[in-house]
């Protein structure tokens, strides 16, 4: 019986030491102004629109981790352009770091290189030492899409997450 | 046995971090609107019969196609490609014709729809030449080829006969 109450003691402390320590944490990502809208405006078929309204680039994305580990910038497509039935297929929209502000990571392919959303999930950046440590990363981010020739005309509308993960 | 539990999941986390691993998210909405493209051209529009006796037939370019109408259309609906004649049948000194004595046929397609088959009579309003139909919807360019004859009646003046033909590309039938 003591035996258990111990265990139990003991638990219930290591819980309140991990729940603690969890607060001090700083794990999270942001978009500057809370620009959370991609306008890419009127567009014909075949042609790329490019939304970079700040001097070259749309947002930064900053990211925040103290918790040691290497993690990844991701950009997940929730649901694709669609407009009734039709979509725009997503590798046809790419993401392009313009600048990397802060950070000792690796941005994928390098700055200014579109990094198409070919699947579900696409890395952005992964990060480096000195980025697990709270220092703050920024990258200046711009967005393209090319609309297909022959993409039937609309309003389409698309929904993203960036993901700031420790897992690949 | 709860606490065990509790316990082992804790000593988990530690040992086994990236099955906890922290995550942090932030969302991003998307917005584009796609143009609507909805024309027709041709690759000639000159419809000149050239010096005709009466009771003569005439056909442009016989054997192969006289003109093609590009037609594209992106707004995913059915579309219909007209033609009608503009004007009166001119010929030598602002002699007329009957528009009966003119025909149009299509001659192909490159195009998933439909073509009106055989030779066809201009009318009073636009007749109907070719209806979309598959990918022809969503803005592939779509070419129907055309051919024109004019046969001179026989009381009619030897001479000179040109004609004028509009193109309509229509979501009306």
């Amino acid at each position: 019986m003591m035996r258990r109450k111990a265990v139990i003691a003991i638990s219930v402390f290591l819980m309140f030491l991990a729940a603690a320590t969890e607060g001090r944490a700083e794990f999270n990502v942001s978009i500057t102004d809370n620009n959370n809208y991609l306008d890419f405006g009127a567009v014909k078929c075949g042609e790329e629109a490019r939304i970079a309204l700040k001097g070259g680039y749309h947002h930064a994305i900053q990211c925040v981790s103290t918790n040691g580990n290497t993690w990844y910038l991701k950009i997940d497509v929730i649901r694709p352009f669609t407009c009734g039935d039709k979509t725009i297929p997503m590798d046809n929209m790419a993401v392009v770091v313009e600048q990397q502000v802060s950070g000792q990571g690796i941005v994928m392919y390098g700055t200014n290189r579109d990094i198409p959303l070919t699947g579900r999930e696409t890395t952005i950046y992964t990060s480096a030492l000195g980025d697990n440590t709270g220092q703050q990363v920024v990258l200046n981010i711009y967005y393209t899409l090319k609309i297909p020739e022959n993409q039937v005309a609309g309003s389409y509308t698309a929904n993203l997450q960036y993901v700031m993960i420790e897992r690949l | 046995m709860k606490a065990r539990i509790y316990f082992l999941i804790f000593l988990a986390s530690l040992l086994f971090p990236a099955a906890f691993a922290d995550q942090d998210t932030e969302n991003l909405y998307a917005s584009v609107t796609v143009l609507p493209n909805f024309s027709v051209n041709l690759d000639n529009n000159l419809l000149d019969f050239g010096m005709i006796q009466p009771g003569q037939t005439v056909t442009l370019k016989e054997g192969s196609p006289y003109n093609r109408a590009i037609c594209i259309s992106n707004k995913g609906k059915i579309w219909y490609l007209k033609l009608s004649l503009v004007g009166d049948i001119i010929g030598p000194a602002g002699t007329k014709i009957d528009p009966s004595s003119v025909k149009w046929k299509v001659y192909d397609v490159q195009g998933n729809g439909s073509p009106v088959e055989g030779w066809q009579n201009f009318g009073a309003t636009p007749v109907l030449a070719y209806t979309a139909g598959g990918d022809d919807l969503t803005g592939r360019e779509v070419r129907v080829s055309l051919q024109y004859s004019l046969t001179l009646p026989d009381k009619a003046v030897a001479g000179h006969y040109v004609i004028r033909v509009l193109y309509s590309l229509t979501e009306e039938r």
